[in-house]
Parts: structure tokens; C-alpha cells; sequence
């Protein structure tokens, strides 16, 4: 990100940048203090480096600055000082606190399997913008997905968006995510996702709006400052962001020209590529001048996730299994979070039969219309307060026949009868062991 | 009356009949008092209408004849016993007979027409010819050359006629044209197996869990690591290849082969173990079969042999009947599903069902197996030697080829070959020799001509030129031979005939001796209870299976060899024929143990296990076969699991029922539940069906605490009706007037008429030894043959041997 002056901050470590050069300059050798002492806490091993303010105030030039930075970089990586790192675990939510943040614009996407990969915003470093691979990531089975403010799919999400997100470590023994063969200082071990949103999604849901300070059009730049709750991490302040005719302008039901823009809208912005991207320079995909802009937009895409939640059913994982007599069984599942809410409540309403099929981490089937088993809904309870990626609702079904894939910590997808038996595509089902 | 059509015209002719009788038989309760009483019966009853001035119907019964054995007598008696049976008499406007009355009259015209039946198929001529039941000539054909033909294929020998179960009665084995054309057919098929162009070699090939179940996958599982783990599981009522003809290295070629299976067996807690059949696709049949208990860590080796002949395909199958039911990706394609462990099913697929639980217990009964290996052609030293001799050694001699032949004949014939009989043989090989046949072929074709012939697929007993009651020693040796091992004598048995010593008593009882300690006496333990208990009725009616859902083809085959092998054990250690009535001990297997509601047995196969009075059973009466045989797939009958305890038990076959007699109907849904007990009293109220029924019935509800397939049970379940299910009574009085209680009860009276069951049991046992129905005249044998065992409890091996010294045995 370039601030105004055209100085650097580190994604989401600048806290108080909002001094003259001198200030500024002190903050960021703090943080990079802070960094490496955090860097040193959170591993086991490397060296601790203590640097006082007295002797950096003493020795410390530009030069000797952005050094600085570059060892603090390589010694603790990029985002040091997030809590102890998470190892996620199948049957086991995460903490409130898990993951460490991380933005970038998305450059692949296999949404089959819920992977992707993002190029991570710029720091002003020319080897992770031109060197480094961009950041490979893998969903976990409970992470969750929101674009345009509403729950959503990976591949709703277009290629060049970007997006915010929390990441951990990989589970024990997953190898889903290769590691970096160049670069790899610069590619962060964090590679599994518990949420990832656009910007109008990460930043209304924290009650962060932008406030136009300037718009023009000859220069191609929308001058807009922060306003409304100051999320945590992303962009704050005074920001400077490229515009051109690409921009679409949301307003109301339909799109506006770039006329439309006027200081002091508060708007939401989605941001994309711009050819500064390593020195932390946006262009604007989207602006959402008004309320209801941004509520269609959301309406949209909910729509579009619940329709297509209703084929590929909810996806939970299995708490127990109680087996009966004859090989049946009453199945405990706990349902992930994240989904639109009135998909719960059919769920809370059906006191039918449910469906349970298997399913893998990617939450890919098999031949789920036909591979089923099921039976009637014995119980559902609400967990209060539940964990990030729980819905808080378990349900006890009555299994006429139980599956090899009912085993607990396994991921099924679940479905109350009353919700479409489809087959599902066949580039989304899995059909054999080389699948999984 | 000239109007009436000619069986309204019997019918009133009868009712005339009984429209005289008086009350001569009241109180007559035995049949013996009801014949010297019938003169006195008809005299009061019948002959007003029917004597020499006035013959309703055309019937005469003062001078109707009544002998028995004369077929017109006896089907015009018949005739009057089903009209008094069906109610017809007497009429209704006269005066009725007592039940007892009746009943005697109709026990004494039962008993006339058995005993006249008897009396007809056990008639013999200057020479009886019996002839080999199918059974009986593959096992002869065995014995003779070493070779196993399989008479139950299709195609190859029909089933043999029974009567009263016995497949062995001379006077119902006919020979049709049919018969001969497949004896040369089998003849044939036979020699060409014992005397190969080519020397038969044998090899051995095993197939392991990759080659059974993912046979292209190998390369890849060796990739997983996890080639050496694999294991074939194979759930219930699902099937895994035991044997193919693409399998490389194995070369099926007719003949027997041995089959060695390393697996395990999980039985899920509370369930069945794993039954194992090997399931020949081509016959639609199982070739093995048996129940695997064997913990995952211990694998068992099972091992069978088996004749098998291309095309064969071969699958092993986990004959149980499953909770396991549609299918899904797992059924579909074995492949990507593969087991290496109860602990770790991570490559198992996970929308193929839940084999084990989260603790690796199983959930269903499972097999794991992991190689299955096939040996052969088998060609046993022992078999070898059976064919020495029979085939010359140098082509082309001849005079090694007649003696050749006549050591053939002598064996198949079961006696010395007449040189004017073997002649006709040798002609033969002249005859292929000259049209260009090979030596070999010639030779063949001689020996088919001597397994063709009567001498061979007939026993023959007595001789055209002199009329004599009592066997000779070849003909003793081969009763003796058919009696206990339903094959030829040996050569042991032979050369005592050949020295003419066999009758000897003391030569006779060491013969018996040897006999009753060879392998082959399983034969005898095997037919005789089935043939006598009329085994192979069990399964006549499949049980319903909504009523009993649990009922499978192997339980129906436990039930078999559970009596089978309970006979064998009284045999084996020489128990007294009261155990047949009651015990406290069986035979069973894990699935009957299941059955029955025993505590579970922790290893496969049949074995003794103690009976406590709670599990309320021993004895055959309350074996599931015998119970389910004498049950109609829907409910139980106690009139006909009366009648087959009054034949097995009591020797005494009742009479039939009138015909069109209607069935209980179902009991309809707006009335209240009864049992079938209730509803059967409700039919017997009726004198003429009261009778037969009181004798018979009583015999039959001392069993109603068991249901259709043998389980016990103190309510009977009923699925229409009003009310709750009713509770089942098993008490009763038998016709002497003794009282029981319910089965054990009842077993108890039954030991104490022993004498009468042993009786009985010599008598079946006669039976099947000497091929022939028993008459009249072999009541005092009988009797003699059972009280020469009487001093020591009926031991069974003893009245065996009674039996065999008896002249009962050594005559004609």
C-alpha cells in the first residue's frame, strides 16, 4: 500500500502512521523491532534480536533502516507476532483467535477442491513481487467464503479480486499445498484458509466504510479516507486508489457512471491490480455509492449461494457415531458456520428425514443422490456461542445403514429431505481413490 | 336314486352302511380289538344295506375280500375309510358311532392297507434286483477306480423316488431307458478319468487378496505401500472371485482339486459369524461351505477338496444374510476400496458401507481373506492302486487284457465274472481293435460295456435256478457293504465271500467290526438319519421371510447337519437310542448356537455343546430340523409333527386325512388372536375328525413352544387379529391318558417308552439295510433284534450289530 507521501506500510502492521516523516519514521523502526522480538517468541529456536531505541535513534540511517527490515523479514517472516501458530485438526474447530491475516489479489482458483492461490499485497520487496510464486492456499472443510457481503463459493469469486483472509498452518501430514521452490522467504507456511472475503465484504462486515475526499478523473485517482469502525488489519487512513472506465459504479439497482462519484459519499470498494501493486498500489474493481447498491449486490450473491448450497448440501463433519444392532446407527453431525442463515433455519424446521452423504476435506462427494444413507432426525441442538467455522447446530439422525465415511471427525454433507437429490456434476464428484 | 350321479351313489350307499351299524366297537380303543370286532361292526352297522339281498352302491361287504396285499381289496377298504374319515358317516339322520368306534374301525383299516402295501413291495421273485440309488453308484464308482463323479450335476442322474424318505426301496428304483443312456454316458466319462491319454500332473497356484479383489491394481497398491497389507474383506451376502480361468498358472483339467483358503472370520458382537461357500457359478451351487470364526491377527487355513471340471468359476461368498442391502460405490467397484485393518480404514472407501466401528469392532459378520490356493488334479497313492492291474501294461496283449477284464468285472460286479459273461467283453475289444481303434480305446470300450452292464448299476440277490431264503456270501458281503458304506464290498469283504466264511457269526461280527471303524461308515451316518427323518423335506416350504427374517440357506443346512452330526455322535460313541428322545447335549454350530439363543460358540464348525434345561432342547424331537420340516414355511403343524412322531417314534403311521380337507383359514383381522392350537380343537370337535386327531394331535402340541423354524417361543405371533399374541400351551394327554406338560415333559414319557421307540427304530433301520419295505412277517425279527440289544440300553452300534446277525439281514 502507498500512502499518500508515497511511503510503504507493512500490510497490516502499520497502526499509527499518521505523523509527520519523522514520526513515521520512528513507528517503523518500532514495528520492526516489534516484529523481530515477535518473530523470536513465536518459533522455538532462531536468535532473539533486541535492538534499543536509544542505539537505533544513535546509528540507525535509512540504509541501515530498510536492512533492517529485510533481516526482520527473513528471520521471522511476514507476519510474526499473530498468535502461537494453529495446526488445524479434523473434529476440532479453531480459536477465536487462530490465523494469521493475510491480503492479496486471487490468481487462480480450482474450486472444486476449494484451492486457490493469491499474490500477496505489496511491500515495496522486488523479490516477492517478481521472484516469489503467489501464496497457495487450501480452504479448510470449515472455511468460509464472502463476496459482494454475502456467503458465497470460491468460484464465485472473479480471478483478479482481491481478498482478505485468515490463514494456518497445514494439518499435520497434509501435503495439499506443495512448498515453494524459490522464494521461499517470501511465501508464508500459513497455506489453509479459515475465511476469505473481498474488500466490501471484510470491510462492512468490521463497519469500515470509505469516505471520498477527491475525485479525478484526468489523473485516473479516487482520494477516499476511512471511515465508520476501523477494522482490524487491511487499509486505513488516507488512501489514494486508481480509477478508469473499468470501474463499474454501483448505485441502486443499476450501474452509474464514473460521474457519479462526488466527495463525501461513503462508498465500499472492492480493489484489483494496478501496475504499482509491489509498491502497495490499488485500482479500483468496484465502487458501491449508496445503501442499496450494496444490498443487491449482497441479495445477489446470496441467492446465488443458497441455490447452490441446496444441490451440494451443507457440509458438516461427525461428532459420534452410536451403532446399533444390524449395522445401523444414530450419526452426530455438527454443521460448519458461514452459510446464509436461512439455510439453518430449513434445517431447524424440517423434522423429517435428513440425508447424510460422505464427503472429503474439499467437501467434494461422490455419488451423493445415490450414495446417501439417512434416516429421521432423532435430534438438533444449538451449541451457544459456538467456534469460528461452527454453525452452533448439531443434528442426530437415525441411520437406516451406516457408511464407511461416518466416522468421526469426517466430513459428510447433509441434506433435509426436502431439499433437491441431485447428481451432481461429474468434475465435482469424486470417482475414484485418485480423486481424494 | 336313478337320478343321482355315481358318487352321490357311493356316498349314500356308505351312509346306508352306518345308518346299520350299532354300537359294537364302543369303548374299543386298540386296533387289535377293532379288527376281531369288525365282523361284529359290519354285522350291526353296514350289512343291512350291503350283504347278499340288498348291495347300495353296488357294494357288498359281507363278502368283500380282505386281503390286503391284493391291491382291489385294499383301495375299495380305502374308499370306506376316507368316507368315514370326511364325515359322509354316518349320515346325519341316524345315529352316530362314538369317536372311539370310529377310530378303531379306521385304525384297523389303516393298518390293513400299510401292512398290505408292505406286503406288495417287499414281494420278491427267484431273484430281487435292486438298483443303485445315484448316491450310491458315485460312491461305488469311487471306491472301484478312484474317481469322483458328481451325480448331482445337471445332466447326469435324476433324483432316485422315496418312500417314506428312503432312497433305497428295490421296488421303486425302476430302470428307464433314460437310465441306461446315462450310464454309459457316465461310464464313459468315468474311464477316460481313471485312464488318462496322458499322465495327469498336478500343480498348485495361489492367488492373493490383490488377485481376488484388485486384480489391475497391484502396481499401484505396491506404490501405496500397502500391497503386503491388503486384505480381500468380503460382508455379508457379497462375493469375491475364488477361482478364474484367466488366472495365469492354473490350468483346470477334470478331476479333483484341493483348495486351501488362509482368512479370518470377525463376528460382530451379538451376531453371526461369517459363513464361507464357495459358490460354483456354473452350477448355482455351493461346493464348501462354513462358518469362520478366526480372530483378524489369527488367521485360520480352511481347507476342502472338490472335483472340478472346465468351464468352472468358482466365487467365495459370505453366505449371510445381511442388514447390508441396495449398494453403493463399494459394491459397485471394488476397486479404491481397499482394507488393510479393523484399526486403520483410511483407503477403505467412505460411501461403501461401515464395516467396523470406531473401535474396529466389526459391525457386520466379515471374512478377510487373504490368499486362496488350488492344488491339483489330486491323484491320491490310494486312488492310484485302485487301477492297478485294470489296464494292461504292454498295448496289444491280450491275454493281459482278459485277465484285465475279469478283474474288472469280478470287482464291479461285486462277484466272480462267468467266463461265458466276460466273453462277450473280450469280443468287444476284438471288435474295436479290428475297426482301428487304439489299444487303449478298445480297452475302454470293453470297460464301459462292464459298467454298463446290470451286474454293475443292480444288486442282485437270490438265483433262477435254485429258490433259497438265504443270501450267499457275495451277496451278504454287498448288503453289507450297501448297508454301512453305500458302496461295494472291499477287497476284505470280497475274499471272505470268495472263501465262503463270511456267514460265519464270528467272521460276520469281525467284518461288522472293521467296517464300523472306517472312514467310510460317515456315509452311513450321513444317509441313514436323513433318509429315516425324512431330511430332505426341511426347506420344502421357504419360510416367509417376513415372518422370519432371520431364516437363511446356511441355518436351513445347519438344521440338516445338526441331525446328521447328532446321529453321528451317538454312533461314534455308541449312545443309547434314548438319546434320540432326549439329551443334554447337541450338535451345533455358531449359526444354530444363534438360533437356538445358546450362548455363543467361539469357534467354527459343529461341535458337542452341554445343554442347560433354559435352552430347552436335546433329543431329535426339538432339533429346528425336525420342527421346521413338519411346519409349513408360515406356521407350525402340530397334526403333522404328530404324525412324524408317531411314525419315527412310534412306528405307526396314522391315517390320512379325507381329501379336500380344507387348511385353517387365517385367523381375520376383526377377530381376537387364537392359537393355532385353539383353532385346530375347534376342528376336532367333530367326532369323525376327533378319531384320528386325538391320537394324533396330542403328539404334535407338546412341540407349540416352537414356531415354524424350530425357535422357541411362549407366545405364538400372530399377524392378524385383534388382541395381544396369544400364549402358547403345550400340554396335553396322551390317548393312554398319561398327562404332560409341555416338551420336556413330554420327551420324559417317551424315554419311558423306549422299548416301543427301539422297536420302531429297527424297523427303519431294517429298512434301509435291506432295501425293502418291512411286512408282518418281520415283526418277530424286529422284536428280536430290538431286545437283543435291550440289556444294554439300545446302544446304538449294538442294535447295529443285532441287526446284521440277524437272519432278518442275512435272508432274502
Amino acid at each position: 500500500m502507498r500512502n499518500a507521501d508515497n511511503s510503504l506500510d507493512v500490510v497490516g502492521k502499520s497502526r499509527h502512521s499518521h505523523g509527520g516523516p519523522e514520526d513515521r519514521r520512528k513507528t517503523k523502526i518500532e514495528l520492526s523491532v516489534k516484529i523481530a522480538r515477535s518473530s523470536a517468541l513465536s518459533s522455538s529456536g532462531p536468535p532473539v534480536l533486541h535492538v534499543s531505541p536509544a542505539f537505533i535513534n544513535s546509528f540507525i540511517t535509512q540504509r541501515c533502516f530498510w536492512a533492517l527490515i529485510f533481516i526482520c523479514l527473513v528471520a521471522g517472516g511476514l507476519h510474526a507476532g499473530e498468535p502461537a501458530a494453529y495446526v488445524p485438526k479434523l473434529g476440532e474447530f479453531p480459536p477465536p483467535d487462530a490465523g494469521t491475516y493475510y491480503a492479496g489479489e486471487l490468481v487462480s482458483v480450482d474450486h472444486v477442491n476449494r484451492r486457490g492461490a493469491i499474490r500477496l499485497d505489496g511491500d515495496g520487496s522486488d523479490g516477492k513481487y517478481h521472484s516469489a510464486p503467489s501464496h497457495r492456499f487450501a480452504l479448510l472443510p470449515y472455511g468460509t467464503i464472502r463476496y459482494h457481503g454475502a456467503p458465497a463459493e470460491l468460484r464465485d469469486i472473479p480471478i483478479g479480486t482481491h481478498v482478505h483472509g485468515r490463514f494456518v498452518l497445514p494439518p499435520a501430514g497434509d501435503t495439499t499445498i506443495a512448498p515453494p521452490t524459490r522464494e521461499p522467504q517470501h511465501v508464508p507456511k500459513e497455506t489453509h484458509v479459515i475465511t476469505l472475503e473481498d474488500d466490501i465484504s471484510f470491510y462492512q462486515r468490521q463497519g469500515q466504510t470509505w469516505t471520498i475526499t477527491a475525485v479525478d478523473l484526468k489523473k485516473g485517482t479516487l482520494a477516499v479516507t476511512s471511515s465508520g469502525t476501523t477494522a482490524a488489519n487491511g487499509l486505513r487512513g488516507a488512501k489514494t486508489l486508481e480509477i478508469d472506465l473499468s470501474t463499474r459504479i454501483w448505485k441502486g439497482r443499476q450501474f452509474a457512471e464514473l460521474s457519479e462519484l462526488a466527495a463525501q459519499q461513503v462508498v465500499q470498494l472492492n480493489l484489483t491490480w494496478a501496475p504499482e501493486w509491489k509498491n502497495g498500489v490499488f485500482h479500483i474493481a468496484d465502487v458501491w455509492i449508496d445503501q442499496e447498491s450494496r444490498d443487491v449486490a449482497a441479495e445477489q450473491q446470496r441467492r446465488l449461494h443458497v441455490h447452490h448450497q441446496h444441490h451440494r448440501w451443507l457440509a458438516g463433519w461427525i461428532d459420534h457415531v452410536e451403532h446399533l444392532a444390524g449395522g445401523h446407527g444414530i450419526v452426530t453431525v455438527t454443521l460448519f458456520g458461514g452459510m446464509d442463515p436461512s439455510l439453518y433455519d430449513e434445517v431447524r424446521k424440517h423434522t423429517g428425514g435428513f440425508d447424510i452423504a460422505a464427503a472429503d476435506v474439499t467437501l467434494r462427494s461422490w455419488w451423493q443422490d445415490h450414495d446417501k444413507k439417512g434416516g429421521d432426525r432423532v435430534e438438533l441442538k444449538e451449541l451457544p456461542n459456538p467456534p469460528p467455522g461452527s454453525s452452533g447446530i448439531q443434528l442426530r439422525v437415525n441411520c437406516w445403514a451406516l457408511l464407511e465415511g461416518y466416522r468421526p471427525g469426517r466430513i459428510v454433507r447433509v441434506r433435509p429431505h426436502s431439499w433437491p437429490n441431485s447428481k451432481l456434476p461429474p468434475e465435482e464428484r469424486i470417482q475414484n481413490a485418485d480423486d481424494r | 336314486m336313478s337320478r343321482q350321479d355315481p358318487a352321490m351313489k357311493l356316498l349314500m350307499t356308505t351312509l346306508l352302511l352306518f345308518a346299520t351299524l350299532g354300537g359294537h366297537l364302543a369303548g374299543a380303543d386298540k386296533p387289535a380289538t377293532a379288527g376281531r370286532a369288525i365282523d361284529g361292526f359290519l354285522k350291526d352297522h353296514c350289512l343291512r344295506c350291503h350283504d347278499a339281498t340288498k348291495q347300495k352302491g353296488d357294494l357288498r361287504l359281507d363278502t368283500l375280500g380282505r386281503d390286503f396285499s391284493n391291491h382291489v381289496d385294499a383301495e375299495r377298504w380305502a374308499e370306506i375309510m376316507t368316507r368315514i374319515n370326511a364325515g359322509e358317516m354316518p349320515p346325519k339322520d341316524e345315529a352316530k358311532p362314538s369317536v372311539n368306534e370310529l377310530g378303531a374301525v379306521v385304525d384297523w383299516i389303516a393298518g390293513q392297507i400299510k401292512a398290505g402295501e408292505a406286503a406288495r413291495m417287499a414281494k420278491r421273485g427267484p431273484i430281487a434286483h435292486y438298483r443303485l440309488s445315484r448316491e450310491e453308484y458315485a460312491n461305488t464308482i469311487y471306491d472301484l477306480l478312484g474317481v469322483h463323479y458328481d451325480v448331482l450335476l445337471p445332466g447326469t442322474f435324476s433324483e432316485d423316488p422315496r418312500w417314506h424318505g428312503f432312497e433305497r426301496i428295490g421296488s421303486l428304483l425302476s430302470l428307464s431307458p433314460s437310465h441306461v443312456e446315462r450310464y454309459f454316458k457316465a461310464a464313459e466319462t468315468v474311464l477316460e478319468r481313471a485312464f488318462p491319454e496322458q499322465p495327469t500332473k498336478s500343480t498348485v497356484f495361489r492367488a492373493d487378496a490383490i488377485e481376488m479383489a484388485h486384480r489391475n491394481e497391484r502396481k499401484k497398491l505396491e506404490a501405496m505401500g500397502i500391497a503386503k497389507q491388503v486384505r480381500a474383506v468380503v460382508w455379508p451376502e457379497h462375493k469375491l472371485p475364488a477361482l478364474r480361468g484367466y488366472w495365469g498358472g492354473l490350468h483346470i483339467q477334470p478331476g479333483m482339486y484341493r483348495a486351501r483358503i488362509q482368512l479370518s472370520g470377525l463376528q460382530p458382537a451379538g451376531g453371526r459369524a461369517p459363513h464361507l461357500a464357495i459358490w460354483h457359478t456354473e452350477l448355482k451351487r455351493t461346493i464348501f461351505d462354513e462358518d469362520i470364526i478366526a480372530p483378524e491377527g489369527k488367521p485360520v487355513i480352511v481347507q476342502f477338496e472338490t472335483f472340478l471340471s472346465p468351464p468352472v468359476e468358482l466365487d467365495i461368498y459370505n453366505a449371510v444374510a445381511g442388514t447390508i442391502e441396495g449398494h453403493t460405490r463399494n459394491v459397485l467397484t471394488m476397486g479404491s476400496n481397499y482394507f488393510i485393518s479393523t484399526s486403520d480404514t483410511r483407503y477403505m472407501e467412505p460411501t461403501g458401507y461401515k464395516l467396523t466401528d470406531d473401535a474396529g469392532k466389526p459391525l457386520h459378520p466379515l471374512l478377510l481373506v487373504d490368499w486362496i490356493e488350488w492344488e491339483g488334479p489330486l491323484v491320491s497313492e490310494a486312488d492310484q492302486r485302485k487301477r492297478d492291474g485294470l489296464m494292461p501294461t504292454t498295448a496289444g496283449d491280450m491275454n493281459q487284457a482278459r485277465a484285465s477284464l475279469q478283474l474288472f468285472a469280478d470287482r464291479a460286479w461285486r462277484r466272480p465274472a462267468l467266463a461265458a459273461e466276460l466273453a462277450r467283453y473280450v469280443t468287444v475289444l476284438e471288435q474295436e481293435l479290428a475297426a482301428g481303434e487304439s489299444f487303449r480305446s478298445a480297452m475302454l470300450a470293453a470297460m464301459t460295456g462292464i459298467l454298463t452292464s446290470k451286474n454293475f448299476f443292480f444288486i442282485e440277490e437270490g438265483s433262477a435256478t435254485q429258490r433259497r431264503a438265504r443270501l450267499n456270501d457275495w451277496e451278504l458281503a454287498t448288503r453289507l457293504a450297501y448297508f454301512l458304506w453305500g458302496s461295494m464290498p472291499d477287497e476284505a469283504l470280497l475274499a471272505a465271500a470268495r472263501a465262503n466264511t463270511l456267514h460265519q457269526p464270528e467272521q460276520l461280527r469281525a467284518h461288522l467290526k472293521r467296517m464300523l471303524a472306517d472312514p467310510k461308515i460317515r456315509r452311513f451316518t450321513e444317509a441313514f438319519p436323513r433318509q429315516w427323518l425324512q431330511l430332505h423335506k426341511v426347506g420344502m416350504f421357504p419360510p416367509d421371510p417376513k415372518l422370519y427374517p432371520d431364516y437363511d440357506v446356511w441355518l436351513e443346512k445347519s438344521m440338516v447337519l445338526e441331525t446328521t452330526g447328532f446321529f453321528s455322535e451317538v454312533f461314534a460313541r455308541n449312545l443309547s437310542l434314548s438319546e434320540f428322545l432326549h439329551s443334554d447335549w447337541t450338535m451345533l454350530n455358531p449359526r444354530l448356537a444363534l438360533h437356538y439363543q445358546v450362548p455363543p460358540l467361539t469357534s467354527s464348525g459343529f461341535q458337542r455343546v452341554a445343554l442347560r434345561p433354559e435352552d430347552h432342547r436335546g433329543g431329535l424331537l426339538t432339533q429346528a430340523s425336525v420342527l421346521s420340516l413338519t411346519s409349513d414355511g408360515t406356521r407350525h403343524r402340530p397334526v403333522h409333527r404328530g404324525v412324524w412322531v408317531s411314525e419315527a417314534v412310534f412306528g405307526h403311521t396314522p391315517p390320512p386325512p379325507p381329501p379336500n380337507v380344507e387348511p385353517l383359514a387365517p385367523t381375520p383381522a376383526n377377530v381376537p388372536k387364537a392359537t393355532v392350537r385353539k383353532q385346530l380343537e375347534a376342528h376336532a370337535s367333530n367326532a369323525n375328525c376327533a378319531s384320528c386327531h386325538r391320537k394324533i394331535d396330542p403328539l404334535g402340541f407338546a412341540f407349540d413352544n416352537y414356531d415354524a423354524i424350530g425357535q422357541w417361543r411362549t407366545q405364538e405371533v400372530m399377524t392378524a387379529g385383534q388382541g395381544t399374541n396369544p400364549t402358547v400351551d403345550a400340554s396335553g394327554t396322551l390317548p393312554d391318558g398319561r398327562r404332560y406338560d409341555g416338551p420336556e415333559a413330554f420327551k420324559q414319557l417317551l424315554t419311558q417308552d423306549i422299548d416301543r421307540f427301539a422297536e420302531a427304530f429297527v424297523e427303519q433301520l431294517a429298512t434301509f439295510a435291506v432295501r425293502r419295505v418291512m411286512t408282518v412277517d418281520d415283526l418277530a425279527q424286529i422284536h428280536a433284534i430290538a431286545q437283543g440289544s435291550a440289556k444294554d440300553k439300545y446302544r446304538l452300534k449294538d442294535v447295529v450289530e443285532q441287526l446284521v446277525l440277524s437272519d432278518l439281514f442275512q435272508k432274502r
